[in-house]
């Protein structure tokens, strides 16, 4: 198929051919501009303005992003220069005392947060750009795979427990935390060779844990409270140029490193298979690109605590402004860090005057962050991922060999009965012994014990029921109703019946929780919908608000308002307050809607085939995954009311259920319901005697214990 | 051909003594290294998926691998790209085992084009072309006028130069096969390995992407070892075939002397038969 008659010249490097290549070489950024040959002119008319035809194009591919920057600093340093303006005016030295504090304030407090808004924007831009392109996965960042949380919960710990610990090396420790986040999330995305979804995934996962044990810290340290969560929520309030001049040269170390990667980077964008053809080695690569990552978002939240959404944002606005090579999307995109951080903050401080110390500008950049990450949601591309048949299953199943877990349920049932049980007639006596209830005390401990055990189960099941509907609905074994954010916006849902309503009853906060976890629901699928409700978008809608929410939920906690306490107390998840109408409440909901979820079998059973096929075989796909998301969304709402957001429940039992062997949906449902009844029956039990007299709430136990069991689930699983 | 566990051992005399040089020189291929495996075998999960191959391709000759699904010549072509790393056996070139080359060393020698080329979307033709070049400029070397030049001959080679500034994602399939084999081109390697560079192809455009290949094999006098799933392709462009079956190499040679009904059914597993080009007296089989 030779086009030339003379093909054997081509090879001969002729001049001109060369030559011509010099202007469009030029073309795409190379520094080295060539000569115009005759050749070249020849192929391309308007060769002559060669200067004016390339410049055009060189700035063009830089006109977008530096326009958002302009615009972003503009407006800040606008905001800015109205604060600092009547300091600058005033004649110095200053006249009065008042005067000279307001000019101390400003060089010494307003000038280093400003300093550290840019700084912090700018590291935490450069860290998620480079998850970004090394991972080859636009949903990567410090926020989203766990890094953060991570460092959060390190420095927490640290400061409760070893505070010595933090004046050696706050950093160290910061890093070391967000270094075993990574791991944990790095581990579980491999099981998936980093899908870009199952590693964001796994991110969520890990980082809610991390916050519910940071919670649980907190919790049991109540006069810390209020510094930590102002401080946790990441607030960029200065006394000194301290943090500000101790990040600027860790910041210039990890853009020199970054340099020094970005050929292979660039390389990086051609696949695992072609860059390694290439001599690329990218186990190293990839090592290394995310130690500079993990490490700038460690630092950041060791100076200044979590400031979620940045390093998301910041990459996507660079990408979508149209920066297209590695490059320029890292360089891009600090600027638009820096500026969009700075932004926020001065913003902030100009809006909220004085209040300002205490509202953390990270909670605000999550609620700006992520209704942004919702507008961009369309524009991302997703790969719908098929289910894998369980591998691990095998070797559990083969034990129950060829009765689909008929045999494992005749096994599971009797455990069930004796689990229910032990709950109630077994327990801590006053004497710190274990022992089985005295009949004497049967009528007493029944009524105490039986309504908190009720609706544990009934919670439990709800929640695995929840789990399942979305694992099979999204394709995905990491879905749930945490990830999902609908917990959180039950959450939400409370937090405003506690703050409208002095004392709200169990009705109220069962209607405002339902509230919430359906508008949640609602704006998800609204916002889902023009891609046919398809199960990539809801669940990273779902992670946006669910992000939103806890962010406002942090923003109310930081105000030390006395009920934000209860707040956080509801949302650990104790069963201690139930009464046994509610736990009636509870299991009469259970009833109703795992019999609505039952009619739904065949569905379930159909839907990870795929959406084509299953709509091939006659699945009427909006409708099914609409009822099916609507029944998830109520289950949620229903037991995070008894059991709080976070457990992890509705994320283990089909998990453990999968594991056991079983495939089919009924009959996974079936043994998901029993055995998330018996996780949270289990975690009241061991939350009431682990520290008897005191309590641990339930839901915290069941996320505390149940989270690392799941990472270990997953490895086997491999 | 000598016994093919010994070939290697005679090429690395061939080099060390000048006598055994001239001798094999005049069949044309001893004084270029060759690529080749000895014992080759993969398995995952206790599955076999190589069994114990052993194979020499012969230097500047066009060699296609074809095969049943799941016989193995993917997985022989990775193990050979050094993409995965065998469970047992070598891989040489040259005579010598190709783990004693580092990542770079091994990328100047042998290009390979996976099967998945859907990535680089955000690239122009240019820049992809000029990736090839990685291996021999490293992650801080200066881009030489060497590096330059090389990028402009594989454009030109590959006549993509009117659609060198256009991004990728607007290139049709074929076009975009072609800006990849172009990259091959400019990393100036003397071996290609093609993981079915036609899967994804019209009729058409696999004549185009096919000859294309020849064409290059032929006026660099590159070794090539390309995937193939369509027998009439493979007997139209290679000089050499290697078939396999269940993981096992099973017949090799010419294709007019693979191309019988007895070979093809044995390959395969169903009945064929072969009939001559109408125009071009080349075999052409179909099924019986």
């Amino acid at each position: 198929m030779t086009k030339r008659p003379g093909t054997s010249q081509a090879i001969s490097p002729a001049p001109g051919g060369i030559g011509a290549a010099g202007p469009r070489a030029t073309a795409v950024g190379d520094a080295a501009a060539g000569e115009v040959s005759l050749s070249g002119a020849a192929e391309r008319p308007a060769v002559t303005g060669s200067a004016r035809a390339v410049f055009p194009q060189a700035i063009r591919a830089h006109a977008g992003p530096a326009a958002v920057v302009a615009a972003l600093m503009g407006l800040a340093l606008l905001l800015a220069f109205r604060q600092a303006a009547p300091i600058l005016a005033a004649p110095q030295p200053a006249p009065d005392a008042a005067s000279a504090m307001a000019a101390t304030l400003f060089f010494f407090s307003t000038l280093p947060r400003m300093a550290t808004a840019l700084l912090a924007g700018a590291c935490l831009a450069l860290s998620g750009a480079l998850f970004q392109l090394v991972l080859r996965n636009p949903l990567a960042s410090p926020t989203t795979l766990g890094i953060s949380a991570g460092a959060n919960l390190a420095l927490v710990a640290a400061m409760l427990f070893m505070p010595g610990l933090l004046g050696f090396g706050r950093d160290l420790v910061a890093l070391t935390g967000s270094l075993l986040a990574a791991g944990l999330v790095f581990l579980m995305g491999a099981r998936h060779q980093f899908s870009p979804f199952s590693l964001v995934m796994s991110g969520l996962v890990v980082s809610l844990w991390c916050g519910a044990l940071a919670a649980v810290l907190t919790l049991l340290n109540d006069r810390y409270l209020e510094s930590l969560f102002i401080w946790g929520a990441g607030s960029l309030s200065q006394q000194s140029w301290t943090i500000p001049l101790s990040l600027l040269p860790k910041l210039a170390l990890a853009g020199l490193l970054v340099v020094l990667l970005l050929r292979p980077l660039f390389l990086n964008e051609l696949g695992e298979a072609g860059a390694k053809a290439l001599g690329l080695r990218m186990a190293e690569l990839r090592l290394a690109a995310i130690v500079i990552a993990v490490a700038l978002a460690a630092f950041v939240t060791s100076a200044v605590g979590v400031i979620g959404f940045i390093g998301l944002v910041a990459p996507t606005i660079a990408r979508l402004a149209g920066t297209r090579r590695p490059g320029a999307q890292l360089f891009w995109s600090t600027l638009i860090g820096a500026g969009l951080l700075f932004l926020t903050d001065t913003a902030l401080m100009a809006l909220a005057g004085q209040v300002a110390d205490f509202l953390p500008t990270g909670a605000v950049t999550a609620i700006f962050g992520s209704p942004l990450l919702l507008i961009l949601l369309p524009r991302l591309k997703t790969r719908h991922r098929v289910m894998q048949a369980p591998a691990a299953g095998r070797r559990v199943a083969a034990v129950f060999a060829g009765s689909r877990g008929g045999a494992a349920l005749r096994v599971i049932l009797p455990v069930a009965m004796l689990v229910l049980l032990l709950a109630v007639f077994f327990g801590r006596s006053p004497d710190m012994s274990f022992r089985l209830m005295p009949p004497a005390l049967f009528g007493d401990l029944v009524a105490l014990r039986l309504p908190r055990i009720l609706a544990a189960f009934a919670a439990g099941m709800m929640l695995a029921a929840a789990g399942s509907i979305l694992q099979r609905l999204t394709g995905n074994e990491m879905a749930s109703p945490e990830v999902l954010g609908i917990s959180a916006g039950a959450t939400l849902g409370v937090a405003v019946a506690v703050f409208v309503i002095a004392a709200p009853g169990l009705f109220t906060q069962l209607g405002f929780s339902a509230l919430g976890a359906l508008a949640v629901l609602a704006i998800i699928v609204l916002t889902a919908s023009r891609s046919g409700l398809q199960p990539e978008r809801v669940l990273l809608a779902g992670i946006a608000l669910g992000a939103m929410v806890d962010a406002v939920v942090g923003v109310i906690g930081a105000t030390g308002d006395p009920r934000a306490i209860f707040l956080l107390r509801w949302m650990s998840g104790s069963t201690y307050g139930v009464t046994l109408e509610g736990a009636m409440l509870a299991g009469l909901a259970a009833a109703l809607l795992l019999s609505l979820t039952a009619l739904c079998r065949r569905w379930l059973d159909l839907l990870p085939l795929g959406a084509s096929a299953a709509s091939a075989i006659g699945v009427p796909l909006r409708p099914a995954r609409l009822v099916l998301m609507g029944l998830a969304g109520l289950l949620s709402a229903a037991a995070t009311t008894s059991v709080g957001p976070l457990s992890f429940v509705g994320l283990m039992a089909p998990h453990l259920a999968r594991q056991l062997g079983f495939t089919r949906a009924a009959p996974q449902l079936l043994a998901a319901c029993l055995f998330g009844g018996l996780l949270m029956v289990a975690a009241d039990w061991i939350g009431r005697s682990a520290v008897y007299p005191y309590e641990i709430p339930a839901g915290l136990v069941s996320a505390l214990i149940g989270a690392p069991f799941l990472i270990v689930l997953m490895r086997r699983g491999r | 051909m000598p016994d093919p566990v010994r070939w290697w051992e005679m090429e690395m005399n061939a080099s060390a003594t000048p006598g055994l040089a001239v001798a094999t020189a005049a069949t044309g291929d001893r004084d270029r290294p060759a690529l080749g495996a000895e014992g080759l075998s993969f398995s995952v999960d206790g599955r076999d998926l190589l069994k114990d191959v052993t194979i020499r391709f012969r230097p500047g000759e066009m060699a296609g691998l074809v095969g049943h699904n799941g016989s193995g010549k993917s997985t022989l072509l990775k193990l050979l790209a050094r993409q995965q790393l065998p469970s047992r056996g070598l891989v040489r070139y040259g005579g010598q085992p190709v783990t004693a080359l580092g990542a770079q060393d091994f990328a100047r020698r042998i290009a390979y084009l996976p099967q998945d080329v859907t990535a680089a979307h955000a690239m122009t033709v240019r820049e992809l072309v000029a990736c090839g070049r990685y291996p021999w400029h490293g992650a801080l070397g200066r881009f030489s006028a060497l590096d330059r030049q090389k990028v402009e001959e594989a454009l030109a080679l590959t006549h993509l130069e009117p659609m060198a500034d256009r991004l990728v994602d607007t290139l049709s399939g074929g076009e975009r096969q072609r800006a990849w084999i172009a990259m091959l081109m400019a990393q100036d390697t003397e071996c290609l390995l093609l993981d079915e560079p036609t899967s994804a192809l019209d009729i058409a455009h696999q004549m185009e992407v096919l000859a294309l290949v020849r064409r290059l094999s032929r006026e660099k006098g590159l070794s090539v070892v390309v995937v193939l799933h369509d027998i009439n392709m493979a007997g139209r462009f290679c000089d050499r075939l290697y078939a396999l079956k269940a993981g096992e190499l099973i017949a090799e040679g010419r294709p007019d002397e693979m191309m019988t009904p007895e070979t093809l059914r044995h390959i395969y597993g169903i009945a064929m038969n072969v009939t001559r080009h109408p125009g071009l007296d080349i075999p052409l089989a179909y099924v019986c």
